[in-house]
């Protein structure tokens, strides 16, 4: 059950990361990311971590998806394909990314990690996470809220100056 | 199984660096940079639960927020590069490449 849940979601994925890379219209690419950052999360309850299954639905696909879809939507975009005429040729810059993932297949392949069966009780739960994150990553969680408030600080900062006369 | 979690993150990761090399339009490219950021969380998490421990959910977390932090800048200065040029093809931004310094 679990392998064909696995093999499922990791489809849809495939699918949703091929439609983001090969849509013409950036808005196309955008729900189909949607689709796959929805399949991440499926992912990520198959292995356990629920807190991250739903943080990743409301954080990744709920705000900041949907804040980039607001911004396209300002925007009048032309269509814009991934090649200005497709050629066989095309097909050739795949096979370097074929190699790379081979050999990085074989590098990480040769660990030989173990999914085991005995996890701890809690594992995934949002009171673990919350252990773990303030026993041992404090700093790193203030660190991440000064760079929020300093892109909040920014981004107002940025998008909001005077007009100042520039010479035409 | 570990390695088939290892295996479609690293296709996904690949996926977006195709996206972000061959790609015209800087909404779709700022996209496949996040596609690139969920390869790695999903490799982060699926460690995590072979080791057993959960210190790779809590950097998929900080990925998470850090993702977060990033798209919204990365917005607000598309949003001011249209404002410059008028246009959404990355190959009009070329101030870097042409000799003008």
């Amino acid at each position: 059950m679990e392998v064909f849940l696995f093999y499922n979601f990791a489809l849809f994925a495939l699918f949703g990361a091929l439609g983001l890379v090969l849509f013409k219209l950036p808005l196309h690419s955008a729900l189909s990311f949607i689709l796959c950052l929805v399949s991440v999360a499926g992912l990520y309850l198959l292995l356990n971590a629920k807190t991250l299954f739903l943080i990743q639905i409301v954080v990744y696909a709920g705000a900041i998806m949907v804040l980039a879809v607001f911004i396209m939507m300002f925007f009048n975009i032309k269509a814009s394909s991934l090649f200005v005429k497709f050629r066989i040729l095309h097909l050739f810059y795949l096979v370097p990314a074929g190699i790379l993932v081979w050999i990085c297949a074989e590098i990480f392949g040769a660990k030989r990690l173990e999914f085991s069966a005995n996890l701890s009780e809690n594992f995934g739960e949002i009171k673990e996470l919350g252990f773990y994150l303030f026993s041992n990553f404090g700093v790193s969680f203030e660190m991440i809220s000064v760079l929020l408030t300093a892109v909040l600080i920014a981004v107002v900062g940025i998008t909001s100056s005077k007009k100042e006369s520039k010479n035409v | 199984m570990f390695d088939n979690y290892m295996l479609l993150a690293l296709i996904l990761l690949f996926i977006g660096l195709v996206g972000v090399a061959l790609r015209k339009n800087i909404f779709t490219i700022f996209m496949c940079v996040e596609l690139m950021l969920n390869a790695v969380a999903l490799i982060f998490a699926s460690i995590a639960r072979a080791q057993g421990s959960m210190e790779g959910q809590v950097i998929v977390l900080l990925i998470i927020a850090l993702a977060a932090a990033e798209a919204a800048f990365g917005l607000a200065l598309i949003v001011l590069m249209h404002k410059e040029k008028q246009s959404l093809d990355i190959e009009d931004f070329n101030e870097l490449r042409t000799e003008q310094c």
